[in-house]
């Protein structure tokens, strides 16, 4: 196993914000970590780091207590952090140099990133600005984003933490940050993104880890998660209202357009049971669809649970 | 353990350089220090205006025209002012002696000598229990800057002579009357050592205005310098920048190289101002003649002399102490803040202790024109707050007993690795505190 992350704990005075947490990432590949707002996601990520201290638990990488400082680590904060006031290029050659990246090298892969996260105008404005060149205040907030992101690539990381890496970027940039996630999973990199966006964590993510008030509430591949949720997702069209027979079935009905009903069920057999049902009342299908849960209706059934349990 | 060390300095230096590098775009440190470098600049050359130095630029002969001699003497001396007229310096010069007898005639003289523009000199020469010589000379004439004091000097030589030949005294009987009489009392230990008690030890006013400069010029410095400090500390932890840099380098390396390059800016900026200034004395004193240091003739000669090698590194090293002290006080201020707002709150830590400092050793200054040991002398010296403040600039009036300056020393060191220890777990420990946070909880009580 690459990654490590065994039984971490972390209290403020009484309050224990992550409760002996542990996960592990054995391959290359993207990890997500979802919770609601205070779960413990951005302490997690912290203490992962070793920006902030554990009060029990280790993180191992390769067999060994991982230090961002000594290890090649990559690191997306969720809030914008650049020097407001010092010109990008500045910026970014000095986090260059803090991760020991000769200055030569560093110019070029600057500049490699850049074409990549299209800021090029922003690093080598084609003509010079009277007020110098570009600041980080003088950037959009999704263009300070992208900068971040050139900062956490820099060193051409081992290792990359993504917090909240896509919230407020417009669907081109959003697209464009995909891209590169992608290029470092083909890359072999070993990711851990945390994000409130389920669709896309769908899509890259391979394994899971659902907080809670520190606790962790769901954990494990993707894939079996859904596959032994026990429920499936029947999304119904029909020529006419089948409300009477679904409420004969007792079944929850998600979700209603006039076209479509999205109806919960236990499983296939439930679903085939109730499509001969319908039939055999000479309804009218015109389209039946069955799916696995999304991860949104696990995530919301999950931390909803755990609220009413509390 | 070599490599791990190696790497955390590394980390230091690249801090500094880019605090260096970062503060010198700023606007505040480029007024500041372009206001700076045109005093350094100017003012040798303002001084060597302001100075007057006759030898540099004496005449080949007086620019005297009239000499006018009063004398109101009850002793008959007979002063021999045409002796004056020989000397090839005065050779032009009318002398008319001043008839007494006539009402107010000095009176009247001195009036024409204010309206008038000339080059005349008045000389009274009078006895109130002891004899004056005094001279008047129209402020706004033409006259040779010098030519009050050369006057005076011979002057003096004549009413010498005059005073041997009425008294008949020689030269030798002159001299031993005129010698004065110096006291002393020295305390003898049973030990076999001597120590002179200096009833009166105190410094000059020339020497207090010097050690004075020495305090101010520190204030403003730790003033600039803290500032600087404690708001980089807030604004990187403000502006979430931290959390990317706490990724590549350690909380104490960003600290320590967030200070040391402040120290650097600041020792670069003194050596730079005090280079230019160098430069410029050097320049003013060659276009005014003067042949030497026009700065050297505003410092001290008790100051000058005792300005070698060891009080040098003394002196600077005390300055760096001031730094080191007052640098981590505000960085401990600026660890406490979260935000800049909160700064406001956080820096009286810092601004109190430099000021007392400063204001400690200002008045301690004043006292040593009185006497520079007492009780309370000593313990400004060697107080953590106010030494670093007083000393380097008393050092170079050589009456500081050297065993001050190493206690001093000793404790400032002590004093410093404390403030540092503090500091840097303040630092670690508010690193992602919120101030927001802290304000709620206090509030939240129902």
């Amino acid at each position: 196993m690459s990654l490590e992350v065994n039984h971490l704990l972390k209290k403020y005075g009484q309050k224990i914000v992550v409760n002996d947490l542990s996960f592990s990432m054995k391959e290359p590949g993207v990890y997500a970590l979802l919770g609601t707002n205070g779960a413990g996601k951005t302490t997690t990520i912290r203490m992962i780091l070793g920006m902030l201290a554990k009060d029990s638990g280790e993180v191992l990488w390769k067999g060994e207590e991982l230090s961002s400082i000594e290890n090649n680590v990559g690191y997306l904060a969720e809030e914008r952090g650049l020097y407001p006031k010092v010109s990008l290029m500045d910026q970014l050659l000095y986090f260059a140099k803090l991760k020991e990246i000769p200055t030569n090298m560093a110019k070029e892969r600057v500049k490699y990133l850049a074409e990549r996260l299209e800021v090029e105008e922003y690093l080598y404005p084609k003509k010079k600005k009277k007020s110098g060149p570009y600041k980080a205040d003088q950037l959009s907030k999704g263009n300070q984003q992208k900068i971040q992101f050139m900062a956490a690539l820099l060193s051409e990381p081992e290792l990359l933490i993504l917090d909240e890496p896509l919230s407020g970027l417009d669907p081109v940039n959003t697209d464009l940050f995909k891209s590169i996630i992608k290029e470092e999973i083909e890359k072999g990199k070993y990711l851990i993104m945390s994000s409130h966006q389920m669709a896309t964590i769908e899509e890259f993510c391979s394994d899971i880890t659902i907080l809670n008030k520190g606790n962790a509430v769901l954990q494990g591949n993707l894939r079996e998660i859904k596959k032994c949720y026990g429920r499936v997702n029947l999304y119904l069209k029909c020529d006419e209202d089948v409300d009477t027979e679904i409420q004969k079935f007792s079944l929850p009905i998600i979700n209603q357009t006039p076209e479509e009903y999205h109806i919960q069920v236990d499983g296939q057999a439930q679903a085939t049971e109730f499509l001969n049902y319908l039939l055999s009342q000479n309804k009218s299908i015109v389209k039946y669809e069955l799916r696995e849960p999304s991860l949104h209706e696990i995530f919301i059934e999950k931390v909803g649970d755990t609220h009413e349990e509390t | 353990m070599r490599k791990p060390n190696t790497k955390k300095w590394r980390e230091i230096i690249s801090v500094s350089s880019f605090t260096i590098k970062q503060q010198m775009k700023t606007t505040s440190f480029r007024l500041t220090f372009g206001i700076l470098l045109c005093i350094a600049l100017i003012g040798p050359f303002v001084a060597a205006f302001l100075q007057e130095d006759k030898d540099s630029k004496k005449p080949q002969t007086t620019t005297i025209e009239n000499l006018f001699v009063a004398e109101d003497l009850e002793s008959e001396l007979d002063i021999a002012y045409n002796e004056l007229s020989k000397l090839p310096f005065y050779k032009n010069l009318k002398i008319t002696k001043v008839e007494m007898e006539k009402e107010n005639q000095v009176e009247k003289i001195k009036e024409k000598l204010e309206q008038e523009k000339k080059n005349d000199i008045l000389i009274e020469i009078c006895e109130e229990e002891q004899f004056y010589i005094k001279v008047y000379k129209p402020k706004n004439s033409k006259l040779w800057k010098g030519e009050g004091e050369a006057l005076l000097e011979e002057m003096e030589v004549l009413f010498d002579d005059a005073l041997e030949k009425k008294t008949n005294l020689t030269k030798e009987q002159k001299r031993i009357l005129g010698t004065t009489v110096d006291t002393n009392v020295q305390a003898l230990s049973p030990d076999g050592s001597r120590k002179d008690l200096e009833e009166q030890n105190g410094i000059a006013y020339e020497e207090y205005m010097y050690i004075y400069g020495f305090i101010f010029i520190l204030l403003m410095i730790g003033v600039y310098a803290g500032s600087v400090i404690s708001s980089t500390i807030v604004s990187e932890k403000n502006g979430k920048v931290l959390e990317y840099l706490l990724t590549a380098l350690s909380p104490i390396s960003l600290l320590l190289g967030k200070i040391i390059g402040v120290f650097w800016l600041v020792i670069g900026e003194i050596l730079c101002l005090g280079c230019v200034a160098k430069i410029s004395d050097c320049l003013a004193a060659n276009m005014k003649g003067m042949g030497k240091s026009v700065l050297s003739g505003v410092i001290p000669d008790n100051i000058l002399n005792n300005l070698n090698f060891l009080n040098v590194m003394l002196a600077l090293l005390f300055v760096i102490l001031n730094l080191a002290f007052f640098g981590f006080l505000a960085a401990y201020a600026g660890t406490r803040a979260s935000r800049v707002e909160e700064l406001k709150d956080t820096i009286i830590i810092f601004s109190i202790g430099e000021l007392l400092g400063g204001y400690l050793a200002m008045f301690s200054a004043i006292y040593m024109m009185e006497e520079t040991t007492s009780g309370f002398l000593y313990f400004v010296y060697m107080f953590p707050l106010s030494s670093s403040f007083l000393l380097p600039g008393s050092i170079f009036t050589g009456k500081i007993d050297w065993r001050i300056v190493v206690a001093a020393i000793i404790l400032l060191f002590i004093c410093v690795r404390v403030l540092i220890s503090i500091t840097v777990k303040s630092y670690q420990e508010h690193l992602f505190v919120s101030g927001v946070k802290k304000r709620k909880r206090r509030g939240v009580k129902n």
